[in-house]
């Protein structure tokens, strides 16, 4: 199993993480906060030793300057694939090369436990057919998972259809939703595992807050 | 004792409009506390300070906010909003770029902002003082040339900033695939509108029922206000947690009988 570099989702999901050898998909509206698992995930492996890999069509100035905002330690970075700020460009009009790029530096890094977290599924969503993409990324997921590798992909809600996000849901091995939700008069943050490969189901929703010292999940209930 | 009829109209619907801008105020904070993203918290932070800038227009250009100076154009309302709109697009155009998978800078408005900003405080300042040197120039009597040049400067500064503003909002909101977005930019089009009529529905009315136009026009601020809190609202998609509770009620009653049978 993978920390996902929350232990309270860690325990969460078993005391364990992401399974080994999966593919974990977030979804939620833009600013909620599903970036900082994508952090939190990276900035375990990079302490356990394992390759990570940072896939983005974000700079990686604007990434390194979130993840200080949150309180997240940017001494040892993931490898970068993204638009501007790498060696290894993110051309999110050229869908082939990014897989080439992604494919390329797994194998490279196939004697060590690998963990990708990528946003770029909803751009190229939104720049490609479902059809495209529904098969360009159940080969990259089956590639990913010849190696000991795991993924992490973000994808925002509100910017794609909803049967889209259910395809593609199909696809990946474990799926998170997160949304506000108005409570009165206050506003909450929740989540919810949808579906995690290897656990039995999770009813029921988590609350979930950021502060600078880390992420903290508590079971919702009144 | 007769009652003014119009006058308790015009206080009610300030009333409405104060209400109904406070609340939108409260859930700009909320929505700060709660949105993890800074891009995301500062907007809505910024909206709220905005929001606020809204207040005390609507309470000074009714009289209900003690004068900077003796002048109308130089009130607090009226320089809060000058200086709070250029930060609040800003805020929304940081948002959208951010949103733009591409992250495009639209009308070079990243690259000009820091100019428009000195831009705005400099004709905040001019008029302060133009105002401040020689107060006739309101009543168009002042023998000072640079006063009576310095005074008009901040007005026209927020109609161009406000024009230039709302275009970039606009563009950036069609670049981006976010619906919230849209909805955001829509919104604040028709509080726009709220605004324009707020200021300009009086002028004719009141020209044949002199008093009418000025209590109608309040209805403005209201139509205002009201969008200005659908725009809020528009910050990010919300659930209800009450269909939520229900649905996780109905779900696990489900799973019950299913396991009793």
């Amino acid at each position: 199993m993978v920390s996902t570099g929350v232990p309270s989702l860690d325990h969460i999901l078993g005391d364990d993480g992401y399974p080994d050898r999966s593919s974990v998909l977030v979804v939620g509206p833009p600013g909620i906060g599903k970036e900082v698992l994508g952090y939190w995930f990276v900035r375990s492996g990079l302490i356990q030793g394992d390759y990570c890999l940072f896939t983005t069509h974000r700079p990686v100035s604007d990434i390194l300057r979130d993840m200080k905002g949150v309180g997240i330690s940017t001494e040892r970075v993931p490898e970068w694939i993204s638009s501007s700020g790498s060696t290894v460009r993110c051309d999110l009009k050229d869908a082939t090369s990014i897989s080439f790029n992604m494919k390329e530096a797994v194998h490279k890094n196939r004697d060590r436990r690998v963990r990708i977290a990528t946003d770029i599924l909803s751009p190229l969503l939104v720049l490609n057919p479902l059809e495209s993409m529904y098969s360009y990324w159940s080969q990259l997921l089956s590639d990913f998972k010849q190696q000991d590798a795991v993924l992490f992909a973000l994808a925002e809600d509100g910017m794609h259809p909803q049967n889209t996000l259910t395809t593609m849901e199909q696809l990946f091995d474990g799926v998170i939703e997160m949304k506000l939700y108005e409570d009165g008069l206050a506003i909450t943050p929740l989540f919810r595992v949808k579906k995690m490969v290897g656990i039995p189901p999770l009813h029921g929703y988590f609350r979930f807050s950021v502060t600078s010292t880390g992420m903290e999940v508590v079971p919702h209930g009144r | 004792m007769a009652v003014d009829y119009l006058d308790l109209f015009t206080l009610l619907a300030i009333l409405v409009a104060g209400l109904i801008l406070a609340f939108s105020f409260y859930r700009a904070i909320e929505f700060g506390r709660v949105l993890v993203a800074g891009t995301y918290k500062s907007r809505a932070e910024w909206t709220a300070i905005f929001l606020v800038a809204a207040v005390f227009l609507l309470l000074d250009s009714n009289g209900l906010v003690p004068y900077l100076s003796s002048v109308d154009y130089a009130n607090t309302g009226f320089v809060l909003i000058t200086v709070a709109l250029p930060l609040f697009v800003n805020s929304n155009l940081r948002t959208a770029r951010e949103a733009d998978f591409f992250h495009r800078d639209a009308l070079h408005w990243r690259s000009l902002w820091r100019a428009t900003m000195i831009v705005v405080l400099c004709s905040v300042a001019i008029s302060g003082v133009s105002i401040a040197y020689s107060p006739e120039v309101l009543a168009g009597t002042s023998s000072v040339w640079w006063a009576n040049a310095g005074y008009p400067v901040s007005f026209f500064v927020l109609i161009i900033v406000s024009i230039y503003g709302g275009v970039s909002l606009t563009v950036a909101a069609r670049r981006t695939q976010d619906q919230t977005m849209r909805k955001f930019v829509r919104m604040l089009g028709f509080a726009l509108l709220g605004l324009f009529l707020y200021f300009t529905v009086w002028i004719p009315i009141d020209y044949f029922a002199p008093g009418v136009g000025d209590a109608l026009s309040e209805l403005g601020f209201v139509m205002a206000a009201y969008y200005l809190y659908r725009a809020v609202m528009s910050l990010s998609p919300l659930g209800k947690m009450e269909k939520l509770e229900k649905s996780t009620t109905l779900g696990s009653t489900a799973i019950v009988s299913e396991a009793s049978t």
